[in-house]
Parts: C-alpha cells; structure tokens; sequence
C-alpha cells in the first residue's frame, strides 16, 4: 500500500493526535491567567478564608465560569476569586464580615461577597451572570462555614 | 414514492413523504429526548414561554394577535387550539412537531440521491441545539421543521409550495429572509418564477386582509414584527455583548451538531446537488450575518446561539453528504486541513474559557475519518452514531438555552417564597417563576404576578394598532396571563396591592423604570436571609405625610 492510498488513515490520525495533545494539555495544564496564575493558596491565604474555599481549585467551574486564580484579597484575612469566561474576567471577593466596610451585596453567616475587578477595562459582565457566579460561590462558602 | 432521476433537479421526481421507517425511529429518539429534558424543567426558558404565550393570545382573540406581527401569526396560530391547555401540552405538541423535521430530512437527502440519507436525520434528530430548543418551545425549533419541509419541497420541484411555506416562515423568524433571498437568486437563474408567486402568497394575503383590519396601507411596516431599535432608554442592553466570543462561537458550533466540522468535507461527498450548493451559501451567510447583526442591535438581536438553528438542516445535508467520501483519497487534504483548524479553534477556545467538549468532539470526528479511510466505513459511522447520541447530554450547554443559566436563582426564590408559607402573593420580575412554580406538585400553589418590564409593554404597545382597538384588545387578553398574572407599570402602585404581597426580585437594571427607587424603597421592607442574586421584601405602610411649616410636604418613616 501506498503513502497515497494510507494518506486516508494516517492523515485524520494526525489531525487527531494533534486534538488529544490538546485535550491533553487542557486537562494537565488548564488554562490560567497570565499575571493571576494561582499561587500556593495553601501558604498565601489566612486559614479561614482558604478552609470556606477549599473546595476551588484553578479549572473549577462556577455556574460555567472558570475559576483562574484564588489569591489573598486586599482586605485582611480575605481571599479573591478571579474567574474567566468568553475573554471576560472578573473578581469575586470574599472578607470576613467584620472586616466589610460597604454593605455587601451578597453575605453568607460570616463572609461578605464583593464582585469586582473586570478585566479588560471598561467591559461589562451582565448582571444575571454575576449573580449566578456569585450564587455559586456562596453555596461553596456556606457548604464549610 | 417514485425514484429520484434527477437528484435536485426541479420538478424531477416526486419523492415520498413519510421516509424510511428508521427515520421516525430516530424521531421517536428526539421525542424521548426532549420529553426526558421536559420532566425536570431542563430547559424551561421565556423565550419558549413567550411562544406559548403569543398562541394563548391567539386563542383568546384571534384577530388582534393575527394581526400583530410580533406575535408571530403563522406559528401562533399553529398551537393555538392547544395554547389554553396548559403549558405541558403545549410544550409536548412542540416537541411532537419539531420531530417531524427528522423524517423531512431524511425525505431530502433521500430526493437528493444521498447514499446515507439516515446520517442527516440523526444529525436533526440528535442535535443538542435543537433537542433543548424543542423542549423549551422556541420559535427557532419550529423554525428547523419549517426549513426542513421546505427544503423538501424544493428538492422535489413543488416550488410554489416550497415558496408559500418560506414566504410564511418569515413570519416565525425574520431572519430566514436570508434564506427567501436564496430562493428568489435560485429561481430567477433558473426561471421558475413559480417560486417566486409562492414566496408572495403569505405576504400578499396577509398584508391585504391586515389592510381590510387596520384600514391602513402601511401597516406591515408602521408596525412591524420588531423592534427596529431598542427602546430609548433600557438599561437592558448595556448588560449585552456586541461580539461573541472565540469560546463562544465554538460552543454553539458544537451544540448545533458536535460533528459540525465534518461539514467542511461535504464538497467531495459524492457530487453535491447544485441545491445543496445553493443552501449552502445560505448557510454561511445565515451565520455570519447572525454573528455581526447584534453589533449594531438590529432588529433586537442578540448573541444568543439559538438564532443558528435554522441552518441545521442544511448543515445535516453537508454532513450526510460529507459521509459519503470521508474515507476517499480525493480531498483528503481538505478535510485534514479542516480538522486540524477545527483542533485548532477548539483548543483556542478551551483556553480562553469554553469547556473541552469542541476538542473532544473533533477527536470523535477524526477517529471516525481514520476509520473510514481503512475500509471501516460501518464503525465509522457508528462512531459517528454514538459520538452524536452523546451531544443532547454532553454538548448542550454552548447553546445557552438550559434553565441553569438563564435563571439560575429560582430555586431560591421558591426556598424562599417557602419560607413565608408559600401561598402568599408574589410579585415578580422574573418570567419563569410562574411556569416554575405551577409544574412543582410538590408544593402549594402560589399566585404569581408579574411585573410587566417597561420594555415589554413598550414592544407590545409600539407594535400594535391603538386606532382600531388593536392594541387594547391585545392587552385585555394579555391580562388573563402574562407570565403569571400581569401587572402593567400603570397598575403597579404600593398602596393598591394586597397587603400581604410578597416581592420576589432578580437583580435587573430594567426593575427601576416599573419600581423607581424613590417610590417604592420607602414602602418596601426587605426580608432577611438576602443573598444578592434575589431579594424578598414585603410592603411596609405609607410614611406619615405631615405638612412642613413652609408648607412644602415631607416624609417622616414610621
């Protein structure tokens, strides 16, 4: 048999080892932020704030949306949730409700959720998707509280 | 039936109706799938509600809702006879009739001479798109089986048939003017102007009997079947993108038919008809146009997928065609070459966002092609076969139609209503609350109002005839359901609601045009346990109105 009469097999073959290398790398290496790559929340993050959110992990999806880094929040004991989806990317912050100074729009018995950070610049998220993501990430939260 | 002597020629053959027997197995497929997405509300969306709603419109005053263009007349009147039997019924006969574009299909390719006329049948019936359209009662699932029938009887050379059916069909969708505009290219070449007279029928009869009803000559376009422009002033699309995504448009692809890219391979499946051909530029330019069209909010359009299904069909077509040379030596570097940039896109949009489900579906596609091209065309095809079954579980969600993202506070707000006993009355902003609600037995029944948006009313008031008692007509039959019971903005005042009345609230920027903040923060007391995404309030009384000493009046909380 021919190189030309095998280009048939071997050429979708190719075509599908080049998919499964990328299905490979996806699930080895998900994609992360560039300047968010999540750092060892394990050291990073006050233990209260990394206990309620143990659960998420760089992949982890809430209400469809990626999460791509936890890290500390600008507030003490507090952590940040950046997700991703469709080249839009916010961040949900999580304090401890002793430490919110605004009213927060979303609490859970002992975390106040703030959403924010949109990147890039001057995009918007539509407010139903917030509130999903949001919704999702308090029933994590009060899953551990 | 007769054979097909000249696949696609006009006037050829007349190929028989009801199709190979595994075709309306593969509609009874459809059936239990979307039937199985109907048992647990998967896919309980507005947009199928507001189909069901423009039929129960139909069914309560024919004339005005015909003659409302919005309304969609043709498929109106479709489910009319069964819009007032409940939302269940309605939503089973949708799925019952969209089935029927399977056998159509199948009808075609068989006309069409396609050796695997069963592929595209599987590709219609199997769709993830259209399975959860179906079960959601969406005008563009309805859409699909109108495409579908014309495409047959096109293929089949019943032109003006095929023309009066398009020429309707515009009126379901607006957006398959693209595909009329094929047709009138298609038959001008060709000279069969008989096309032409049918694509008149529905918009010459139409317009002359809604010329008789709103004694005006212009009204098709005074009061057109959308909005031209969003209304001044809603907040409603500052909160929408103008572009999709990379991650997004894979997601629909997939949805729409995960073996999506197998299309690409259809020019050297086997001498495609110069109609398929044709419909396929229709394709192409249907989807770029839905792309670009939400750019500039023509016409109220969104980047919502579902605006795709029309092109399922002929997209099935492509696929069975495809099938027939995927293991041949010519074009084997198209196709190849067609792979390896769907990996590509796949992969592109897995890591800005989309789930693994485009790259995984691709795999299953290259593998069937491998298979094919060793001589193993039926392993091909069952890997095909079983890689398509998995897509209405698996592929869905690129299509955006699924409850969980639309609403995904509502099994809060019903935790919530709950709380307070359950039968206090609700009033709502949210559309699916009521249908929710009423298809839970587990629980008491709650009478649902709900908050007309001001948009909403804007559509319905700025779309109908206020002269010749159009538009009043439509609103009193509206008044009998709307979502649960409407209350329109003019009705919705603090002091003339039942005291016990419970506000049951999803963050929409469009709430302050019905409930301005000045008016009702004062009257509304919120209930704890708020959480953000829903917010419960029950009235409070007035504040004390007392006369200031410079005799300006002033509010003082109790």
């Amino acid at each position: 048999m021919s190189a030309e009469d095998r280009a048939p097999v071997i050429a979708p073959l190719l075509a599908a080892l080049v998919t499964a290398s990328g299905i490979a790398w996806g699930l080895v290496a998900p994609p992360r932020s560039e300047a968010v790559a999540r750092p060892d929340a394990s050291t990073s993050l006050a233990a209260p704030v990394a206990e309620v959110l143990a659960s998420l992990e760089v992949g982890t999806r809430l209400a469809g949306w990626r999460v791509v880094a936890v890290v500390p929040a600008d507030e003490p004991g507090g952590a940040r949730v950046d997700l991703e989806r469709d080249d839009l990317r916010f961040g949900l912050s999580v304090i401890p409700r002793e430490a919110a100074v605004h009213s927060a729009p979303t609490r859970t018995e002992h975390w106040a959720i703030y959403y924010g950070h949109v990147r890039p610049q001057g995009a918007r998220v539509p407010t139903r998707i917030v509130t999903a993501v949001t919704a999702a990430l308090e029933r994590e939260i009060r899953a551990r509280e | 039936m007769t054979s097909a002597a000249q696949p696609g020629a006009p006037g050829a053959a007349r190929g028989r109706w009801l199709g190979h027997p595994a075709a309306w197995v593969l509609a009874a497929l459809h059936v239990m799938l979307a039937g199985w997405a109907l048992a647990d509300d998967r896919f309980l969306n507005d947009e199928g509600l507001l189909s069901h709603l423009f039929a129960q419109l139909t069914a309560r005053d024919f004339v005005p809702a015909f003659f409302l263009q919005k309304a969609r007349p043709p498929l109106a009147t479709l489910y009319a006879p069964v819009a007032l039997l409940g939302l269940d019924v309605f939503l089973w006969v949708h799925v019952l009739l969209c089935s029927l574009a399977v056998p159509l299909v199948e009808a075609t390719a068989r006309q069409l001479g396609h050796r695997r006329p069963l592929v595209p049948a599987a590709v219609v019936a199997l769709s993830p798109m259209f399975v959860a359209g179906s079960a959601a009662g969406l005008s563009n699932a309805d859409a699909v089986l109108g495409v579908a029938g014309v495409l047959l009887l096109w293929s089949q050379g019943r032109l003006l048939a095929a023309g009066a059916v398009l020429g309707a069909l515009v009126w379901v969708r607006a957006e398959l003017m693209l595909l009329v505009l094929v047709m009138l290219a298609w038959s001008a070449v060709r000279r069969q102007w008989r096309a032409w007279i049918g694509l008149l029928l529905w918009p010459v009869l139409y317009g002359l009997a809604g010329l008789a009803y709103h004694q005006y000559l212009l009204w098709m376009t005074h009061y057109p079947p959308a909005l031209p422009s969003p209304m001044p002033g809603s907040p409603f699309w500052a909160t929408q993108p103008q572009a999709p995504s990379l991650a997004a448009l894979v997601s629909a692809a997939v949805a729409l038919c995960p073996a999506v890219v197998l299309a690409a391979g259809a020019r050297h499946g086997r001498a495609p008809t110069d109609l398929e051909r044709w419909w396929g530029w229709f394709a192409v330019a249907f989807v770029v146009a839905l792309t670009v069209l939400p750019r500039w909010r023509v016409f109220n359009f969104d980047l919502s997928p579902r605006y795709l299904l029309p092109v399922l069909p002929v997209l099935a077509l492509a696929i069975g065609r495809a099938t027939q040379g995927w293991g041949a030596r010519a074009g084997v570097a198209w196709r190849t070459s067609a792979l390896l940039v769907a990996a590509a896109l796949a992969i592109a949009a897995h890591r800005t966002g989309a789930t693994l489900a485009a790259a995984w579906a691709v795999l299953g596609v290259a593998a069937a092609m491998a298979l094919a091209g060793s001589g193993r065309p039926r392993a091909a095809l069952a890997l095909l076969l079983a890689g398509l079954a998995f897509g209405p579980r698996h592929f869905a969600e690129g299509a955006r139609i699924g409850r969980a993202i639309q609403a995904p506070h509502l099994d809060e707000m019903v935790e919530r209503i709950d709380a307070q006993g359950g039968t206090r009355p609700v009033f709502t902003n949210e559309p699916i609350l009521a249908a929710y609600l009423t298809r839970r037995a587990d629980r008491p029944q709650t009478q649902v109002h709900y908050l007309v948006q001001a948009d909403q009313l804007h559509e319905l008031t700025r779309l109908s005839n206020p002269a010749n008692g159009q538009q009043s007509r439509l609103l009193a039959a509206a008044a009998h359901g709307f979502f649960g019971r409407p209350v329109f903005p003019a009705d919705l005042d603090p002091d003339r609601l039942p005291p016990d009345a419970l506000f049951v609230l999803r963050d929409d920027a469009r709430l302050e045009l019905v409930m301005p903040a000045d008016v009702w923060s004062p009257r509304l007391s919120p209930l704890g346990g708020g959480h953000g995404r829903v917010r419960v309030a029950e009235l409070r009384e007035a504040p004390r109105v007392v006369p200031a000493a410079d005799g300006v009046e002033e509010g003082s909380l109790p």
